[in-house]
C-alpha cells in the first residue's frame, strides 16, 4: 500500500504584511508607583494623542519587560516595597523629551515629602517598538519578548482576516488530490518533451470538480517549427476555461489554438464539468436576485471578509471567478497577473521559484512582487504554499525559469 | 546596472517614424471599439515593417488573458521564430499591463512605446515596473505619451458607447465626451497612496465602475451565461 499523499498548506504573507512588521517607532516610557499611573495619565492627556499605539500594553510591570530592554534602563529611585509600573507615553515624535519630563514633574510621587531622604526625579527612557499591530498570535509573542508587551486583536489591516485564512484553508480538504493531478500532467508534458515539469489544475469552488489541467508547453513546436515561450501551465490553464465556456465553433486563441496535449488534458477539456458549473450558478444567481436583502447581505459580507474591495458583483460564470488553482510551481508575473485578471479565488503552490516567482513576497532574494494581494490591483486571492516531499514531486525545474 | 529610461518621448527627429507606427496601432484599437472591446490596439516593428498586429479580444473569447499584445504576439510566431522579438519594437496604444510587459520581457522584446498609461494593471510604470527591476530576463526600455490624446479619446469613447447600452444610463455629464485631455504625465501618482490628482483615463474608468454598481443596485438581473461577461466585463477596467 502507497501511502496517501499528504503535505500541509503555508499561508502566503502579504507585502504590505511582511512590510508593516518591519516598521519601528521610538516611544518614551517612564517608571511610577502603580497607584500613581492615572494621575499621570491624565496629566499627558494634552501632549499624547489618544488612539495611538493600540497594539501595545500602556502599563506593564517591571517582570514583563523583556530582558534586553530593561537592561539599558536606569535604576529606578522610587523605594523597592513600591509597586512600580512602567508607563507607554508616546512616540518620541509626538513631543520634545523635555516636555514629558515636565509633566511628569508636576505629579504627586515627584514631589518633596516630609521624612523622605530622596526626591525622585522622572526618568523618561527611550524604547524601540514595533509600529504598526501584529497579524498573528506568533508575531505578537515574539515582538512581547523583544520589544515591550503587545496585544494581538484578531485582526490583519494588511491582508486576508486570520478568520478568512483559516476557515478557507479549513476547507481546502482535497488539495493533495488536485495537486496530485496538476503533478500528473507536469510529469506527462515532461516526458513527451513539450516542456518543464509543471503544471496547473483548476477546480470548481462548490462542487469540488476539476475543469481543466494544463502542463507547460514552451518547448512544443508548430507546423513551421517553431515554439511558443509563453505557453506556460497557467496560461494554457485559464485559455482551457474559456474555451469551455465558448460556444461550439468558436476559438479562445485562433492563432494558436488551445488544444489537449496529454491524456489529462483531454480527459478535463472534454469533460461536461464547465456546463454543469454554469448551470448551477446561473440557478444560484436567480435565487439570489429573486431575494435582494440576502444578496445585499452578501455583498456586506463579501466586503468585510476583505475578499476584494470592489466587492465584486455578482458575475459567477465569468472567467475564472473565485475558481481553485493548484499549482507544481510558484508562477511567473505574467502567470500571476493573468489568474488575476481571471479574477481567481484561490492559489496553492508547491515549490517556490525564488528568481522568477511572483506570489511570495518576503526578503529573501525574491522579487518580492506579492502579486495575490495589492492593494494597487484591483483584486486579490489567497495563497498557500502546499508544502510535501515525496520523491515524484521534487522540483526538476532549473531556478533560473520562469513558471 | 545603468538606469532605464522610463516614461520619456523619444526624440524630435525619431517622433514621425513613431506617430506613423502609433496610428497603426491606434487603427487597431478603432477596430476593436467598433466590435465592442476595449479599444486597446498593438504593432509590433522589426526592420521598420509590422509583423504583427493585434487588438483587444477579451470579450469575444471570454478569456481574460486575451490582450492586443499576446493576439499580435501568437500571429507572429506562427511565422517567425521568438528569436525575433530581441530586434523587435512594440507600439501600443495603452501602457502594457503588469502580465503584458512580463511576457515582453520574457520574450526579450527591444523596446515598447505606448500612448497613454494604465493606471489600473500598468506594469511599465502604471502601476508596477515590471520591465526594469530584478528578473531572469533582460529589462527593456519603455517610451510613453506617443498620440496620447488619441489613445484617451478611444477609452472615452468606449465608455460612452457602453453606457449608452446600459439600462440604466448614467447622469448626463458622464454621457457627454469630454474633449479636454491633461498632458501626458501630468498628474501622475508618483506615489500611489497619494492618488488624488488622478487621471483622466482613470475617470473615465471609475465612471464605468460607477454604472456597474448602478445598473447591480438596479437590481438588473445577471445577463444569461452566453451574453455575461461582454458588458458588465469591458466596462470596468482596461485591458491592454
Ligand atoms: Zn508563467
Ligand atoms: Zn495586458
Amino acid at each position: 500500500m502507497i501511502p496517501k499523499p499528504t503535505g500541509t498548506l503555508v499561508p502566503i504573507r502579504t507585502r504590505a504584511e511582511i512590510r508593516a512588521a518591519l516598521q519601528t517607532v521610538n516611544c518614551y516610557i517612564i517608571p511610577i508607583p502603580a497607584k500613581a499611573a492615572n494621575e499621570l495619565i491624565l496629566a499627558l492627556r494634552d501632549v499624547v494623542p489618544l488612539h495611538e499605539l493600540q497594539h501595545l500594553r500602556r502599563l506593564s510591570r517591571p517582570a514583563f519587560i523583556p530582558v534586553a530592554v530593561a537592561a539599558n534602563l536606569p535604576p529606578t529611585q522610587f523605594p523597592p516595597e513600591q509597586s512600580i509600573l512602567y508607563i507607554l507615553i508616546c512616540t518620541t515624535d509626538k513631543a520634545p523629551i523635555q516636555q514629558i519630563v515636565d509633566v511628569a514633574a508636576k505629579i504627586s510621587p515627584f514631589q518633596r515629602k516630609h521624612g523622605r531622604r530622596i526626591t525622585p526625579k522622572p526618568q523618561v527612557s527611550i524604547i524601540t517598538v514595533p509600529a504598526n499591530m501584529p497579524t498573528s498570535q506568533e508575531q505578537s509573542d515574539l515582538w512581547s519578548k523583544k520589544y515591550w508587551p503587545v496585544v494581538y486583536k484578531r485582526g490583519n489591516p494588511f491582508g486576508p482576516h486570520p478568520s478568512l485564512v483559516e476557515n478557507t484553508q479549513m476547507k481546502l480538504t482535497r488539495a493533495h488530490e488536485y495537486m496530485e493531478i496538476a503533478w500528473k500532467v507536469a510529469h506527462e508534458v515532461a516526458d513527451i518533451g513539450i516542456g518543464h515539469r509543471c503544471g496547473a489544475v483548476v477546480v470548481n469552488p462548490d462542487t469540488g470538480d476539476v475543469i481543466a489541467a494544463a502542463g507547460d508547453a514552451r518547448s512544443r513546436t508548430n507546423e513551421s517549427g517553431w515554439c511558443y515561450p509563453l505557453a506556460h501551465p497557467v496560461m494554457r490553464l485559464v485559455e482551457m476555461v474559456a474555451q469551455k465556456r465558448l460556444k461550439r465553433g468558436e476559438v479562445v486563441s485562433p492563432n494558436n489554438p488551445i488544444t489537449p496535449l496529454t491524456e489529462t488534458e483531454r480527459k478535463y477539456l472534454n469533460s461536461e464539468s464547465m456546463e454543469s458549473l454554469d448551470g448551477r450558478e446561473a440557478q444560484k444567481e436567480a435565487q439570489k436576485a429573486a431575494q435582494k436583502e440576502d444578496q445585499k447581505e452578501a455583498q456586506k459580507e463579501s466586503k468585510t471578509d476583505g475578499t476584494s474591495e470592489d466587492a465584486s458583483p455578482p458575475m459567477a460564470n465569468y472567467l475564472c471567478h473565485n475558481m481553485h488553482i493548484y499549482l507544481t510551481h510558484e508562477p511567473c508575473v505574467m502567470c500571476s497577473m493573468a489568474l488575476l485578471h481571471s479574477r481567481v479565488g484561490i492559489v496553492v503552490f508547491q515549490h517556490r521559484m525564488v528568481n522568477s516567482g511572483a506570489l511570495v513576497s518576503e526578503f529573501d532574494g525574491g522579487l518580492g512582487h506579492g502579486l495575490f494581494w495589492r492593494p494597487d490591483l484591483n483584486w486579490k486571492y489567497l495563497t498557500w504554499q502546499w508544502q510535501n516531499d515525496t520523491p515524484h514531486t521534487r522540483n526538476e525545474v532549473p531556478d533560473n525559469i520562469s513558471a | 546596472m545603468t538606469p532605464i529610461p522610463t516614461l520619456i518621448v523619444p526624440t524630435p527627429e525619431d517622433k514621425e517614424v513613431h506617430k506613423k507606427f502609433m496610428r497603426a496601432a491606434l487603427d487597431m484599437a478603432e477596430t476593436a471599439l467598433r466590435t465592442d472591446e476595449v479599444p486597446v490596439g498593438c504593432v509590433f516593428v522589426h526592420d521598420g515593417q509590422i509583423i504583427g498586429r493585434g487588438m483587444n479580444d477579451t470579450n469575444r473569447s471570454l478569456c481574460g488573458t486575451r490582450h492586443a499584445e499576446f493576439i499580435a504576439i501568437e500571429s507572429i510566431l506562427r511565422s517567425h521564430p521568438a528569436e525575433i522579438f530581441s530586434e523587435t519594437d512594440l507600439y501600443v496604444t495603452v501602457e502594457p499591463c503588469v502580465m503584458c510587459a512580463s511576457a515582453l520581457r520574457q520574450l526579450r522584446i527591444r523596446r515598447v512605446f505606448f500612448g497613454c498609461l494604465n493606471d489600473r494593471f500598468g506594469g511599465c510604470g502604471g502601476v508596477l515596473k515590471i520591465h526594469e527591476g530584478p528578473g531572469t530576463d533582460p529589462r527593456y526600455p519603455c517610451y510613453g505619451g506617443i498620440n496620447h490624446d488619441e489613445a484617451i479619446m478611444l477609452l472615452r469613447r468606449f465608455y460612452i458607447q457602453e453606457n449608452e447600452r446600459a439600462p440604466q444610463p448614467l447622469a448626463k455629464k458622464s454621457r457627454t465626451l469630454k474633449t479636454e485631455v491633461l498632458p501626458f504625465g501630468e498628474g501622475f501618482p508618483r506615489d500611489r497612496n497619494f492618488g488624488n490628482k488622478k487621471r483622466e483615463m482613470v475617470k473615465s474608468v471609475e465612471d464605468a465602475l460607477a454604472m456597474q454598481q448602478l445598473e447591480l443596485s438596479n437590481g438588473v438581473p445577471t445577463p444569461s451565461p452566453s451574453t455575461a461577461p461582454t458588458s458588465l466585463k469591458a466596462a470596468g477596467e482596461v485591458h491592454a
